[in-house]
């Protein structure tokens, strides 16, 4: 009924009394000539009624036959309020500047907000924002959200993710920032221990107690600066152990190549049937040539009735036969003792860049199929590291 | 004496024909429905026109039924086009063939 409603006002009505006479003919009447009433009700012994525009003015010859004096009480609906307000342009008019304007300014963006940063300025994403075009002011439609993102992206590194989001006439900007690593641990109590076995040469102790002398010797795993440190009253504290431990120890350094390096590649599959019958073996097809070079699988089939739990003297033997191309020939002895040599070089540099040696002994062992560098000495190196928590 | 036949109208014909075939009710000629929600409204189609008509007693023409609807307050919502809704608080509903 309110939709009822709100069409009749849109088309607007007339509130009509009709007096005297034959009401009950002029409803008739207006029914035949397909004027719709509605709301009729006796009022004062009249009757009143409502019809809409059209129908009021065809309502009057239908009053006449029978009899009706018929008055307008009033009229409703918007074509009589626009009506009244016919002389006073200005109203409408400033009401479609008014939507324009809303529509208009619908189209651009005029708040722009920044969510997720906590390290990073706000006003620092805002910045680059508005140097790719997300400004107040700007219009929506020439902001590519995805692309401004991704320059925003490169423009700010300490972000690793951002993305514009457009949300009526406001610009949400989320971002998340890169996690920091971990500050250093400068509080909690930890050793400092030996990585290799050596002979101590240099023991400093910058903080905990030092646990190891110079020329003693050492295991792994040994401890070189303990945290516990006693006070002058007896007691201990625990402090972060740090050392500086240079020992003299064993290095050995190993470098190694293959000759061979492609794997074996199969060249070709065969495969026999054999159905095998009491002693006697029946060939399924010819029998293929004997190749000692070939590798045999053979596999026996054979069927066992459930009922009996037995088997039947008839089986089916596979076989299969594997040839493998020969392998091409492998490095000369100079390529191998370069490739050697680099994988020496490689694991030298590992092993030794924070050792002094202090005497090498590197030797070439050249094989049919591989070749080995080997060195052994001794070196200075540091060799105290932080304990690990044990837990 | 041979007895004179009464001449029926083409809507009885129409009518009577309809039934023989089992038509639907609605699409037969002279089709009127009553539909009432409560004591306080009845909407009724079929209406040919409205014989009588005032706050305590409503009569309509349906063909060859006339709907006599009593009570009290009676308004008609609208009537448009053979249907006719009426409200109030109705309290006798006859039909006189």
């Amino acid at each position: 009924m309110p939709l009822i409603k709100l069409l009749r006002f849109l088309r607007g009505y007339h509130c009509f009394c009709a007096a005297e006479g034959f009401p009950e003919r002029f409803l008739n009447l207006c029914n035949q000539a397909g004027i719709a009433v509605w709301d009729i009700a006796w009022h004062k012994g009249a009757l009143r009624g409502k019809t809409d525009r059209r129908g009021y003015r065809r309502m009057r010859t239908c009053a006449e036959p029978a009899g009706v004096r018929l008055t307008e009480i009033k009229r409703t609906g918007l074509p009589f309020l626009l009506h009244s307000y016919r002389y006073r342009c200005g109203m409408p008019a400033g009401f479609l500047v008014c939507v324009a304007t809303l529509a208009v300014l619908s189209q651009m963006i005029w708040t722009i907000e920044v969510t997720g940063n906590q390290r990073v300025a706000a006003e620092d994403i805002l910045t680059v924002a508005a140097s790719l075009g997300i400004r107040p002011g700007a219009w929506r439609k020439n902001i590519n959200a995805r692309d401004v993102s991704q320059a925003a992206l490169r423009q700010l590194p300490v972000l690793t993710w951002l993305a514009v989001n457009l949300r009526g006439s406001s610009a949400v900007i989320e971002v998340r920032e890169a996690l920091l690593p971990n500050p250093r641990d400068e509080q909690t109590p930890q050793n400092i221990i030996a990585r290799k076995a050596g002979q101590i040469k240099i023991i400093e102790v910058y903080s905990g107690s030092q646990a190891v002398r110079p020329g003693q010797a050492v295991l792994p795993g040994d401890l070189l600066a303990g945290s516990a440190v006693a006070n002058a009253d007896a007691t201990h504290r625990y402090v972060r152990a740090s050392a500086y431990a240079v020992a003299r120890t064993n290095i050995v350094c190993r470098g190694a190549a293959l000759r061979q390096t492609a794997p074996l590649r199969m060249q070709k599959k065969r495969t026999h049937y054999t159905l095998c019958l009491l002693q006697f073996s029946i060939p399924i097809g010819p029998r293929p040539k004997p190749n000692s070079a070939a590798i045999t699988f053979e596999d026996h089939f054979t069927w066992e009735p459930k009922s009996t739990g037995k088997h039947l003297p008839l089986s089916l033997l596979r076989r299969t036969e594997y040839t493998y191309a020969p392998q091409p020939r492998g490095k000369t002895d100079s390529q191998l003792q370069l490739a050697a040599a680099a994988a020496f070089f490689a694991a030298e540099w590992e092993t030794l860049r924070a050792a002094q040696v202090l005497r090498q002994e590197v030797r070439l062992h050249v094989r049919e199929d591989a070749c080995e560098i080997w060195l052994q000495g001794t070196a200075y190196e540091n060799i105290g590291v932080a304990e690990k928590p044990s837990g | 004496m041979r007895e004179h036949k009464q001449k029926k109208s083409l809507g009885e014909v129409v009518r009577q024909a309809g039934e023989a075939l089992d038509f639907p009710e609605q699409l037969l000629p002279g089709f009127c429905h009553v539909e009432l929600w409560q004591n306080r409204q009845a909407i009724v189609d079929g209406v040919k026109g409205v014989l009588g008509y005032s706050e305590n007693e409503v009569q309509l023409n349906l063909g060859t039924l006339v709907l006599t609807v009593k009570g009290a307050a009676l308004s008609i919502r609208s009537y448009q086009a053979e249907q006719l809704s009426l409200s109030g608080t109705i309290a006798e509903v006859h039909y006189t063939t």
